[in-house]
């Protein structure tokens, strides 16, 4: 049965980070945001590399029902191993003292994330009509869990599928098909960068720029979209996919889907 | 009893002064850094969730402060007056969980995680950790959780446990990130030598 909003919780765990703060920035946005809802009893944010922590943050919940969202975008090592391994996670469905903890599976995951994608990459865009433009979908990948890159795959062939763009692609930081190769990953003159990450942080202000060649990263005060590279080919750069507006909703809609998954609606 | 209920409670039988880290509760509530003075009218009126996390979330000299737990809460600043569940919930965001794990502990439902069994749960990059020497353990605690942090390292059994019911201690039940990044180094450093 679906509990009432005064019994349930939603606990967004995130992944921070010891170096910069901006890694747990859109993980508080997407608390904040929804605890104006009124949806839940209470919100609560955690983290693997910052405090509030994975550990401890259960001895704050005193909500009966508690969705558990990884707020993360590859349903990969994190999503799949640490979360599970540190919230000592039994299943989908976990008791927890007196809580039943609902693990959800992460908003990059779900279909309406291709949605939010479109929507970073139409913002670079502006004006440009996007017909005759590549969407370039650039994931972190890892040879720790071999389902981290898939994530990136499903949310590209949702909008390949979608016929806006002339085509979709996936590119990756560390593992192949590598983002240092996108020449050859992408035939027509124009593209629009979508970096696959939750927040914005080194991958997306040097980490992409570097091994893709561009003059300018998204913090230098002389960037502009596009830049125009060796050959003419013009790129643009978007902001990252976890930053668009409407990553609560998708959220809210991995709840919903939990839900409706295990016949709790 | 809820944690909002507990901390009234918890206070009410607390002698003044309420210190909790590096802040002090006035009966009202009003929360201030525990070195200013709650007369001085200089003391910045702090509102909204955004300003108060940056001030928990960055020193005076604007550097990130990944634990919180760490000295160097930024002064000259007043939340208040506050009901229990906002004093509560600013308590949630200066030290994550405190209040929780104070109330487990003195309710004797915390179990402290022995560093042991933290790294062996370690994978990828933190795996290392336990190949951390146990004779490495005590100075790496004293330098990282004695030195660096404010919080009682109940999971470090030499220790001594706080059992004084007249404060309202920052209790760690277990390792936390920013030890398993340090214990990390130096379990690299000495399987290199």
């Amino acid at each position: 049965m679906r509990s009432s909003s005064s019994r349930r919780a939603l606990v967004l765990a995130g992944h921070g980070s010891m170096f910069g703060p901006e890694s747990a920035l859109p993980i508080y946005q997407h608390a904040a945001s929804l605890r104006k809802t009124g949806m839940f009893a209470a919100v609560y944010e955690c983290f693997w590399k910052e405090e509030p922590s994975y550990r401890n943050v259960l001895y704050e919940v005193e909500e009966e029902c508690v969705y558990l969202v990884p707020d993360f975008l590859s349903h990969g090592y994190f999503t799949r191993e640490v979360l599970p391994r540190e919230f000592g996670l039994s299943g989908p469905i976990t008791r927890w003292r007196s809580s039943e903890i609902r693990y959800c599976e992460p908003p990059g995951r779900h279909p309406r994330m291709a949605d939010a994608i479109v929507e970073q990459a139409l913002r670079a865009l502006g004006e440009r009509n996007c017909r005759d433009v590549t969407l370039l979908l650039v994931a972190h990948g890892t040879d720790r869990n071999e389902n981290s890159a898939q994530t990136a795959w499903e949310q590209a062939e949702r909008i390949r599928r979608t016929g806006r763009f002339v085509e979709c692609g996936v590119a990756f930081l560390e593992q192949e098909p590598s983002i240092s190769g996108w020449r050859d990953l992408v035939s027509s003159r124009d593209l629009v960068v979508v970096p696959f990450f939750l927040s914005e942080g080194k991958h997306s202000y040097t980490d992409i720029p570097r091994m893709m060649g561009l003059a300018r990263h998204p913090r230098d005060p002389e960037f502009r979209n596009p830049q125009t590279t060796e050959g003419g080919r013009r790129v643009y750069y978007a902001g990252s996919a976890g930053m668009a507006p409407t990553l609560d909703q998708v959220i809210l809609a991995q709840v919903e889907a939990f839900d409706e998954a295990h016949s709790m609606a | 009893m809820k944690l909002t209920q507990w901390l009234e409670s918890r206070l009410a039988r607390t002698p003044l002064p309420w210190t909790v880290g590096e802040v002090r509760i006035y009966p009202g509530y009003l929360l201030i850094h525990r070195e200013d003075a709650p007369e001085d009218c200089r003391l910045r009126h702090l509102s909204g969730w955004e300003a108060f996390l940056d001030l928990v979330r960055f020193d005076a000299a604007g550097r990130f402060r990944p634990l919180r737990g760490a000295p160097g809460l930024q002064k000259g600043w007043r939340r208040g007056p506050l009901s229990i569940a906002e004093l509560f919930s600013d308590l949630r965001v200066l030290y994550p969980e405190a209040v929780a794990l104070l109330a487990a502990w003195e309710g004797k439902r915390l179990a402290p995680t022995p560093f042991s069994d933290t790294a062996r749960r370690q994978t990828g990059l933190y795996e290392v950790t336990q190949r951390l020497p146990r004779e490495e353990l005590p100075a790496l605690v004293k330098k990282v959780c004695v030195r660096g942090c404010l919080r009682h390292p109940l999971w470090h059994l030499p220790e001594p446990r706080p059992d004084n019911q007249e404060r309202l201690t920052l209790l760690c039940p277990e390792a936390c990130h920013y030890f398993l990044h340090q214990a990390r180094a130096r379990a690299a450093v000495k399987r290199a030598a």
